[in-house]
């Protein structure tokens, strides 16, 4: 199903997420408050809209699950049934296969959604409501008036307003039974408090309000105006770049002015010229000679003025035109960043379903609260913060929020607050994340970073309360990787840290034991450009971005020492690492210039990390636009970007914190993720008593480059392990003699096998089991039921990866 | 002999793209203005005089019904109702906006992934065409 005509496939696309986003909005709603009618009506007519247009474009299979979704929720409206998570999870089903279908029919990709047995799921709830499966049945039952009773819903004017107007949240809000009821009185009583809510609420989703009226090609009132025009952000992109492109061409011609200069310089050392030579000719030549002599002479001085005026002239215009075009660049460059400012809310509003579902699986109740959506940030900003917030909301929810009785137990409310807040201070937008739950271990915060040599005693003594929970931001600090199956990945703070600072922002937390935890993220709303020292190696040029420089110093050749084969000088009265920079690129040895009594050396500060970079010549400090690279480049080591000077030149902008890892010596085998190029297989165990899973197991792992070893049941398993060296372990958790969960237990026992990566695999996907899981010490917990065997590589690729940079 | 002039009533953008493309072609008829809510239909229909008015039931702010009643009463012309509430199971429907005052109802066309289907043009155009040869009274508000 794809929509052949490109104006309904672009219509399509847009109205139908906006519906889907509301019937997903209004159902949240519904969960928790079954009793809001005003988000019951919206739903059923978003779920209307939807379905009328998915039939006029013969979209049959989306027509049919749309409606019944309409169907399950008539249901409860005409009083049959009501709403229970149980429901809720089904219709969520409903709408992500809806998605996934429209995705479908506005791209041409084809999805994998089997729409019967979807509709099977949906219908399976009407067999516990007793929603009648066909129209006719419904309609059958229902007493005519009453149905028609219903229907005056949608005929009010009163009620049909407040509905269009999103208005579900302000109702939802209203405790009073009353608003169940759609007597047109209820909603004239509310009016006079309206009109604010519903302006900012407008402001608040520009995105969401439809040209009020669609243009007519010869509008007959001349006052007819569109008020909003919805564009492609590809479209916004690609007018960034080129307003990028514009400012590289600005900075050339203020070059050419440096030219013109120039010029006029030699001009006037030229008209300048002393003429004595002249009279001194004058008097040796004889007249007739001299006379054409000076006849040339004469025309040449005639020439050079009127070129000097030419020169002078054109130095005044261009100097004229570089400043317009400076001042209308800037303007644009302004005005286009202006554009692509999308407001937080975009971004908030994918949380609050994942809240809900996190809270469900792990039997946590938890109300999200978000505040500030309409503070606007550059849409880039939105996009790549996206996933940080992502894992601070997970942390917060797997680590900070307690069970309902646990919170209980400590005399709070059993129901959870998470807030989630936006705000704008001066030119930064903060965003803060905070839950009331049992905050930051100060004491297990110790042991970790002393387990994981993050700090040594004598650092950790002398380390203040927030110094101290700022090292779970700590690179190395969590090596468990809990993977589950919600965001298929786990990462550590370090990376949403490093995330954050990628953006120039910086994080911060703080918290009070039993009382909560708060993650402030603080950004700049700008990224266009960065400041850039540039820098010489071997005449070639190349940026370091500037918030990474700590100072610049000169070194003297003899006050570079070694330790452990590394130079390093004193800086500070600390050791410092030092490397020539061409070396860590790894450009082909340049015979150094031994002359020199002094190397510039430039101080580099990654996180917490200070190390030196030699080089050849400190040439100039710019802002540069920053060119990503090209998409065919997954991974470019050391390198960020490129820019192009105003001279037209190519100038890569490093990566500092690439650089700290090549001088580590560290390798890029694992960064690059091209599984044939791992050179040294990596040796798995792998622990399941199903035949057949175990043979397509091996099969899968060999092709994926691992050096398989198999054993049947956990306590065969065990005794490989005391035979045999092991990368990591993978295991099944119910087997035979021994189960995955003790086997686990034993092999922690060894403390020699303290680190050695552990992988549960299992159809047991309560959260209960995933904690007996994480007890016994396993690292990864993944579910056969939605097995990916991307999620499983990558899960490995990074135990393995953590195991070896601690070992 | 000068067009048909055709108002359009219609929240969805999909749908109303989809009437234009259909009537787009035709050699009598020419939509002269189009209206995502009732509220708006009855601003336009002051303004622009059109000979027949094509509207949706379902709509926020003013829906279809109350829409052809306010026509009705103040600016009698020949409206057509495009509902897909006014299928055949939705007898009470049909009936409540007939009484309010409009001419013919029919369902809206379904095209093939947005492909046009000649008979469902046909059918829409010849409807439209019957409806601007009627002459309306109006109905005053109860």
């Amino acid at each position: 199903m794809y929509i052949e005509d490109e104006e309904l496939r672009e219509l399509y696309k847009t109205s139908s997420s906006e519906h889907l986003q509301k019937l997903e909005a209004d159902l949240m709603i519904l969960e928790k408050n079954p009793q809001d009618t005003a988000a019951l009506e919206e739903f059923l007519r978003e779920a209307h809209t939807l379905k009328g247009d998915s039939r006029m474009l013969g979209l049959d299979d989306i027509e049919l699950l749309v409606h019944q979704l309409e169907d399950c929720v008539e249901g409860i409206k005409a009083g049959q049934g009501e709403i229970t998570p149980e429901l809720c999870d089904r219709l969520y089903q409903g709408i992500d296969a809806i998605n996934q279908l429209s995705h479908q029919a506005v791209t041409g990709e084809l999805v994998n959604i089997d729409s019967l047995a979807v509709l099977a799921t949906l219908m399976g709830v009407s067999e516990n409501v007793p929603v009648a499966s066909s129209e006719t049945d419904l309609f059958g039952d229902e007493d005519e008036s009453d149905f028609f009773g219903d229907q005056s819903g949608f005929l009010t004017p009163e009620a049909a307003l407040f509905d269009d107007d999103d208005s579900s949240d302000f109702f939802g809000d209203e405790p009073s039974p009353l608003a169940a009821s759609l007597e047109a009185d209820l909603f004239d009583d509310q009016l006079p408090a309206i009109p604010s809510d519903f302006a900012t609420q407008t402001l608040a989703t520009p995105g969401f309000q439809q040209p009020a009226i669609i243009p007519v090609i010869n509008p007959i009132n001349p006052d007819y105006q569109i008020d909003t025009i919805r564009v492609e952000p590809q479209k916004l992109d690609s007018l960034m770049t080129q307003a990028g492109e514009l400012a590289v061409t600005k900075g050339r011609i203020s070059q050419q002015i440096t030219e013109i200069e120039q010029i006029l310089a030699l001009w006037e050392g030229w008209s300048r010229q002393d003429s004595s030579i002249v009279s001194t000719l004058e008097q040796r030549l004889e007249p007739e000679i001299f006379k054409s002599l000076k006849h040339f002479l004469s025309s040449t001085q005639q020439r050079v003025d009127s070129l000097g005026s030419l020169i002078n002239n054109l130095r005044t215009r261009a100097t004229e035109d570089a400043t317009s075009l400076g001042i209308i660049s800037d303007r644009l460059e302004s005005g286009i960043n202006s554009l692509r400012q999308v407001p937080l809310g975009t971004v908030f509003n994918i949380y609050p379903r994942m809240v809900r579902d996190l809270a469900r699986q792990q039997d946590k109740e938890i109300e999200l609260v978000i505040e500030g959506g309409d503070t606007k940030a550059d849409k880039r900003i939105l996009e790549e913060i996206k996933d940080p917030l992502l894992h601070l909301i997970r942390n917060a929810i797997d680590h900070g929020i307690e069970t309902p009785e646990a919170r209980i137990a400590q005399g709070k409310a059993p129901t959870a607050t998470l807030l989630l807040r936006g705000y704008q201070i001066g030119n930064s937008i903060a965003i803060e994340i905070s839950d009331d739950g049992q905050g930051l271990n100060i004491a297990q915060i110790k042991n970790t970073a002393l387990r994981r040599k993050v700090s040594s005693e004598a650092e950790l003594a002398a380390m203040s309360e927030s110094e101290l929970q700022s090292l779970i931001f700590a690179s190395g600090f969590s090596t468990r990787t809990e993977i589950t199956e919600l965001s298929g990945r786990g990462v550590g703070l370090d990376v949403v840290r490093a995330n954050v600072e990628r953006l120039k922002g910086t994080i911060q937390v703080t918290s009070v034991p039993g009382k909560g935890c708060k993650f402030q993220v603080l950004l700049n709303t700008s990224l266009a450009t960065i400041k850039v020292l540039i820098v010489a190696i071997d005449q070639t040029l190349y940026g370091l971005p500037l918030e990474f420089i700590q100072t610049m110093i000169t070194v003297a050749p003899e006050d570079i020492y070694e330790i452990e084969g590394n130079p390093t000088i004193t800086f500070e009265e600390k050791p410092l690492s030092i490397s020539h920079l061409g070396r860590l690129l790894q450009l082909p040895a340049v015979a150094e210039n031994q002359d020199r009594n002094y190397l510039s050396c430039i101080v580099l500060q990654v996180g917490s990390e200070f190390f030196g970079v030699i080089v050849d010549d400190l040439v100039d400090q710019q802002d540069v636009v920053l060119k990503p690279q090209s998409k065919l480049l997954k991974r470019v080591p050391n390198i960020t970007g490129a820019t192009i000077l105003g001279n037209g030149l190519v100038c890569m902008i490093l990566n500092p914190a690439d650089l700290l890892h090549s001088l580590r010596k560290g390798s890029w085998q694992n960064i690059v993720p091209a599984v044939e190029s791992v050179v040294t297989k990596n040796r798995l165990l792998l622990v399941e008593d199903s035949v057949i899973i175990r043979t397509q197991m091996q099969r899968l792992l060999k092709g994926a480059g691992y050096n398989v070893t198999v054993a049947e049941n956990g306590l065969l398993g065990l005794q490989q392990i005391q035979t045999q060296e092991f990368d990591i372990v993978m295991s099944d958790v119910e087997m035979p003699e021994m189960s995955g969960l003790e086997m686990t237990t034993k092999i922690r026992q060894n403390p020699q096998y303290a680190h050695l990566p552990i992988v549960l695999i299992t159809t047991l996907a309560s959260p209960e089991d995933k904690r007996r899981g994480q007890a016994a010490g396993a690292d990864a917990y993944l579910t056969k039921g939605d097995f990916d065997q991307q999620v499983l590589f990558k899960t490995l690729e990074q135990l393995i990866h953590s195991h070896h940079i601690n070992n | 002999m000068s067009k048909i002039k055709v108002l359009l009533v219609e929240d969805s953008a999909v749908a109303i793209n989809i009437y234009e493309k259909m009537l787009s072609s035709s050699r009598y008829i020419e939509v002269i203005g189009k209206a995502a809510n009732g509220k708006e239909g009855l601003d336009l229909v002051s303004q622009l005089n059109p000979d027949v008015i094509c509207t949706d039931l379902q709509m926020p702010q003013m829906d279809g019904l109350e829409f052809t009643k306010q026509v009705m009463a103040h600016n009698p012309t020949p409206i057509l109702v495009l509902s897909n509430a006014v299928q055949k199971s939705d007898v009470d429907n049909i009936y409540e906006v007939m009484k309010a005052g409009a001419v013919d109802v029919m369902a809206k066309p379904q095209t093939a992934l947005g492909g046009n289907t000649e008979s469902m043009q046909n059918e829409l155009e010849v409807k439209i065409r019957v409806l601007a040869t009627k002459k309306v009274k109006a109905i005053p508000l109860k």
